[in-house]
């Protein structure tokens, strides 16, 4: 099941893939924040940035998008929400709910702005060992007092590592209710129920076991560091996002 | 203490005195447990479900206390040092795929080496030489998950290689795994044992493990019913309800080892 999932870390020798991991870290929280002010240049910008993360890459787009389905059913709503509550002209009327032509482009950029995000981060999670991701974490959140850098990247680790668990759960948990014909019942609240309890319970199980398991190995937060090590070229991308960065929230 | 094929005789690597565990339902897990493994012995525990082999097995790395007794490893109890247990008696469990935690091969076998914090190089050698012994080397850069079932299972002694356990404990390491699946695991578990390793491996399928184990231990409603070598104790096992492996497997034992 696993395997299906793009939202793992794969092992590659891409110009992303050899980054130091706090530069992309930094890169992706700096694009996601000028992302969040972006109008339609920006955002475009920001796309076209995407799209070669993940030709160089080679992240496999379609894989994603079956990944992010559910998603898009979020931002489905969050652009109807929008396009129904802002004020002004009547672009369209359905069954007697009005929205308004501004709502429906600023619905629009919102969602945009939302996937480009979604996407970065899946960018990054595809290019960067989670070990790397949790290292570049803490050693980010260091200087900042008061916040347990160490105990966050751990749990930023684990995150990372139960996502595609969950995911690969989900999708198994799917499955074997619909070989039980479970699309014939219609009450979405009812297979909502049977769907999240089994999937919850498992999760917890598996929780569980990868816990045992870690202890087993000696698991505690004093480990041996990854070597992380900038070079001119980590320094050249950051320059490069910055640049974004200001053309996203100029334009 | 443990007679070797020569005659040499070897310390007990595992000292179990009185072991009691009971859970929080109040169900008994174990009860009274007395138990020594001498160092390089190749234990099998045998019993029905629910009759205490994992109870018994995590208990030898601190992953379970007890409530009344005492486990040593090496002669140290494992309450005072569950960490060092752990480093010492490595355990691979029933389903390796909760085992691995690591995005790719390398990554997995070096989580224990770096939670030992060691030196980076020194987790670089130890991940190396568990690759090779694995015979995993050619993978490392693979994701854990696309591995086939016996490779995971080896990923999994691989990255209890990488902490250099002296002793290892298997939990059902045949479980759903194929044939061919089976012949690696258990090659590897024999290279291990002959290299020196303490071998303790719980079992529902004796045929696998018969030929090779120095000493049969069957479980029963979480007490050792029994301890002995194979022969002495292989007509008592179906009474426990354990299969007894088949004529022809026992016929190699036999031929094996005629005494």
């Amino acid at each position: 099941m696993s395997e299906l999932s793009v939202l793992h870390y794969r092992s590659g020798s891409s110009y992303f893939h050899r980054m130091d991991a706090r530069f992309k870290l930094l890169g992706l929280a700096l694009l996601s924040m000028a992302g969040l002010q972006a109008g339609p240049i920006g955002l475009g910008v920001l796309s076209l940035l995407v799209l070669t993360v993940f030709f160089i890459t080679r992240l496999p787009v379609l894989d994603l998008a079956r990944e992010l389905r559910y998603f898009a059913v979020l931002l489905a709503f969050v652009w109807a929400a929008r396009a129904l509550s802002t004020p002004g002209d009547t672009a369209l009327e359905l069954a007697g709910l009005q929205f308004s032509r501004q709502g429906v482009y600023e619905g629009g950029l919102i969602c945009w702005r939302l996937l480009m995000i979604a996407c970065m981060g899946a960018g990054l999670v595809f290019v960067t060992r989670s070990s790397e991701i949790r290292w570049a974490v803490e050693w980010l959140l260091r200087p900042v007092p008061l916040i347990p850098a160490r105990r966050i990247s751990v749990m930023i680790g684990l995150i990372i590592r139960f996502l595609p668990m969950i995911l690969d759960q989900a999708r198994a948990t799917a499955e074997a209710q619909r070989s039980r014909g479970m699309e014939n019942r219609k009450n979405p609240v009812f297979r909502l129920i049977k769907f999240a309890v089994p999937l919850l319970r498992r999760t917890f199980e598996n929780a569980d076991q990868l816990a045992v398991a870690m202890d087993a190995r000696c698991f505690n937060e004093e480990r041996t560091e990854p070597e992380l090590v900038s070079r001119p070229a980590d320094w050249a991308a950051l320059s490069v996002v910055l640049c974004i960065c200001g053309v996203a929230i100029g334009f | 203490m443990f007679s070797g094929p020569g005659g040499e005789t070897s310390m007990n690597v595992i000292e179990i005195e009185n072991l009691t565990h009971r859970f929080s339902d109040g169900t008994l897990g174990l009860d009274q447990v007395n138990l020594t493994v001498a160092q390089g012995e190749f234990v099998v525990i045998v019993g029905c479900n629910g009759s205490g082999k994992t109870t018994l097995l995590r208990h030898l790395n601190g992953l379970m206390m007890p409530d009344s007794g005492v486990v040593k490893i090496f002669g140290t109890p494992v309450s005072e040092n569950p960490v060092r247990a752990r480093q010492l008696v490595g355990m691979v469990f029933q389903d390796a795929d909760t085992q691995i935690v690591g995005d790719t091969v390398y990554d997995d076998v070096a989580f224990g080496p770096e939670n030992l914090h060691l030196e980076r190089r020194e987790v670089e050698r130890r991940v190396a030489f568990a690759l090779e012994a694995g015979g995993l080397t050619h993978l490392s850069d693979q994701r854990p998950h696309v591995l086939s079932g016996g490779e995971k299972r080896r990923l999994a002694i691989a990255g209890i290689l990488a902490m250099e356990s002296k002793i290892l404990v298997f939990d059902e390491p045949f479980s759903n795994l194929d044939y061919p699946g089976v012949k690696q695991v258990m090659e590897q578990i024999l290279a291990l044992h002959r290299n020196g390793h303490t071998i303790v491996l719980t079992t529902h399928d004796l045929d696998k493990v018969i030929a090779h184990a120095d000493r049969l231990i069957i479980m029963e409603k979480a007490r050792v019913a029994r301890d002995g070598t194979v022969h002495e104790l292989i007509s008592e096992l179906e009474a426990f309800g354990v299969r007894a492996p088949c004529r022809c497997t026992m016929e190699a034992q036999e031929a094996l080892c005629p005494n």
